[in-house]
């Protein structure tokens, strides 16, 4: 099959995805939920409250109801969340977004430094200690719950190195509270405005924020990876192309970065579209250990006001993005394993 | 055309046998023995909670908060008095009984709905699938995120919203393990001597699909303590002094740093129990994985 024809096909296959998607939140928001909950709160008086159950169409049957829901999504109308005093969903999305997409870029860039050399590492060190050292740390992963661990980086790197008088990193938020010069967020990228800004300071002290929290949230995707790597990579080595390689006399070095990496990391690259979910899902938990005001936190802490709208319109936004992000990683592994395209 | 309905089916006892062999390979694993020991004592604990805390779950005693760990109370005291002790081992009763209770759930649907998949193939099939992709397409507990605040916050609603979530990974794998199956040479000889389908898929299909089911009742067991505990740390499920290990260190987060045990031994609990039952799950498939037999 031609790489287009490939590409088409899996966007046709989305919209039933993305019409199912749409039909879970409005279950869960409309069925499960009390739909009206999401325009009011206590002190709306009951003449308005019969308006918008009038105007959104709430008194209808379920079907019609949910033919309003798919127009008023595609119209940008998500909702309100109570939380934030009614904002509309899609403006409280467009503020946090950048704070969380800068998170888990982050994270995602930490998981494939560190990941991929230390599983390469691992496989040509096989059954060496440090390889045991590595497999070990590879399954803490699956069992780490991230809050916990979280907290204990908060007292290692903050509070501890605090009172040994070491410097320490921040304990939470994404940029210190009283930078001079203040620092007005252009993008609400703090790294790429501080670069654009030309402002040094700020750059280390955003950095310096986003540390912790992308090492922790990095933490499963980093196991998961190397192991990935790992079992791809010792795959890679027994195959026949690899006993030529040494046998024509090339030097390991050659044999491991130039025949057998390239093609170890092709089942790797399925990995890293799956440890993306790991980085939404996590983002909630680690923004609200570390108060990093972002979609995750925002999302997390409507539970308390039993702000349904927002966490639908988080759900749906990941939604979204965990899609989009695997139908990437599909065409990138169609791109470079043909074989792909004919099943 | 002479009915096939004299023909019996025979019952011929097995030469080699698969429960000693797989029982052989458990013992030469020595991380799936440990996993397999963490697992029974999680449970011993758990059942016999009452025996072994010296403490009840939500016992207070303000005039001994926040204690560190000493000889009446190994783990320390919380902000209420409360021995953390008893406290984890309480907990384990919620944490791993609602896990077990969700498991069971998820694979009794995914029972019910793959095998129907994997038998009945074409559009019954293939309607379930996409129902299936529909739910994976969600980043893994932010759907039960979203059911869990609609229905409202409590440790059953939590359990309810991971078990309505839980089901379609479950349902794909033994969708997938049948569809092989039953290409196998065993079920078309059950055919040719007349068994009928159902017949087939409960006393032939379903019984040889048990092992990969068990390994991912066993993985769904460790993954989902974890996201119980993750969402119940978030606030999405215990609230107001329950002993239950997310909750509990969403607890200790406002003391962590001067008084770090309160969040330390429940995380651990949680650690140690999710890492026991992946290492078991690991060590069932490794004796499964046909490509390491014989």
């Amino acid at each position: 099959m031609h790489l287009r024809f490939y590409i088409a096909r899996r966007l046709v296959l989305l919209i039933p995805v993305l019409l199912g998607v749409s039909l879970v939140t409005f279950s869960i928001t409309h069925v499960f939920g009390n739909p009206v909950a999401a325009y009011v709160d206590e002190r709306t008086p009951e003449a308005q409250i019969q308006q918008i159950i009038k105007e959104h169409g709430f008194d209808k049957p379920l079907y019609v109801q949910y033919v309003i829901y798919i127009n008023d999504l595609l119209h940008g109308d998500w909702g309100r969340s109570r939380s934030l005093n009614n904002r509309p969903v899609v403006d409280a999305i467009k503020d946090f977004w950048p704070a969380t997409f800068e998170l888990t870029t982050f994270a995602l860039v930490i998981t494939m430094l560190i990941s991929i050399p230390l599983g390469i590492f691992s496989a040509t060190h096989q059954d060496k200690p440090l390889d045991h050292l590595t497999r070990i740390f590879s399954l803490s992963g699956v069992a780490m719950p991230i809050f916990w661990l979280g907290l204990l980086m908060l007292v290692v790197f903050y509070y501890q190195f605090k009172i040994l008088g070491l410097p320490n990193l921040p304990s939470g938020g994404r940029i210190s509270e009283f930078l001079y010069p203040p620092f007005v967020p252009t993008t609400g990228f703090f790294l790429l405005d501080s670069i654009l800004q030309g402002r040094p300071d700020v750059f280390i002290d955003a950095l310096a924020h986003l540390i912790m929290p992308a090492l922790c949230l990095a933490y499963p995707g980093v196991t998961m990876v190397t192991r990935m790597m790992r079992s791809s990579m010792l795959e890679v080595m027994r195959q026949d192309y690899i006993i030529l390689a040494r046998a024509k006399g090339l030097s390991e070095r050659i044999v491991i970065y130039k025949h057998a990496l390239k093609n170890a990391m092709i089942p790797t690259v399925t990995v890293v579209g799956i440890s993306f979910g790991s980085l939404l899902t996590g983002a909630s938990i680690v923004e609200t250990v570390f108060s990093w005001p972002g979609l995750g936190r925002w999302a997390a802490s409507s539970i308390i006001t039993s702000d349904v709208a927002a966490i639908a319109g988080y759900a749906i936004i990941s939604a979204l993005v965990y899609v989009t992000v695997n139908l990437i990683v599909d065409i990138i592994y169609a791109l470079i394993d043909p074989r792909i395209r004919l099943g | 055309m002479s009915e096939p309905s004299h023909v019996e089916e025979q019952r011929i006892e097995p030469q080699f046998s698969e429960l000693r062999y797989s029982l052989s390979r458990f013992r030469q694993n020595p991380l799936v023995i440990f996993g397999t020991a963490i697992i029974i004592c999680v449970i011993i604990v758990g059942v016999f909670a009452p025996y072994i805390a010296p403490y009840g779950p939500e016992q207070r005693n303000w005039e001994n908060t926040l204690q560190p760990p000493s000889m009446q109370h190994i783990f320390g005291t919380d902000e209420t008095g409360g021995d953390i002790f008893s406290r984890v081992v309480w907990a384990s009763r919620i944490d791993v009984g609602l896990a077990i209770l969700v498991v069971i759930a998820d694979v009794a649907i995914a029972i019910v709905l793959g095998s129907v998949a994997g038998y009945l193939g074409g559009k019954t099939d293939e309607g379930l699938m996409r129902i299936t992709d529909v739910f994976l397409a969600f980043p893994y507990l932010i759907l039960p995120m979203a059911v869990a605040a609609a229905i409202g916050r409590n440790l059953n609603n939590l359990a309810l919203a991971l078990a309505i979530t839980g089901w379609p990974t479950h349902t794909r794998l033994l969708r997938g393990v049948i569809l092989t199956e039953r290409e196998r040479q065993y079920v078309e000889a059950a055919r040719a001597v007349g068994a009928n389908k159902i017949r087939i898929m409960f006393r032939h299909i379903l019984p040889n699909s048990f092992y990969p089911l068990l390994v991912s009742a066993t993985f769904g067991l460790g993954d989902t303590i974890l996201g119980f505990a993750s969402l119940s740390f978030l606030g999405f499920g215990a609230g107001s002094g329950v002993a239950e290990w997310g909750y509990m260190i969403s607890l200790g987060r406002d003391y962590i740093y001067r008084f770090p045990w309160l969040a330390t031994f429940p995380g651990l609990a949680i650690f140690f129990t999710v890492i026991g039952f992946n290492l078991a799950g690991d060590g069932f498939r490794d004796i499964l994985d046909p490509r390491l037999r014989r």
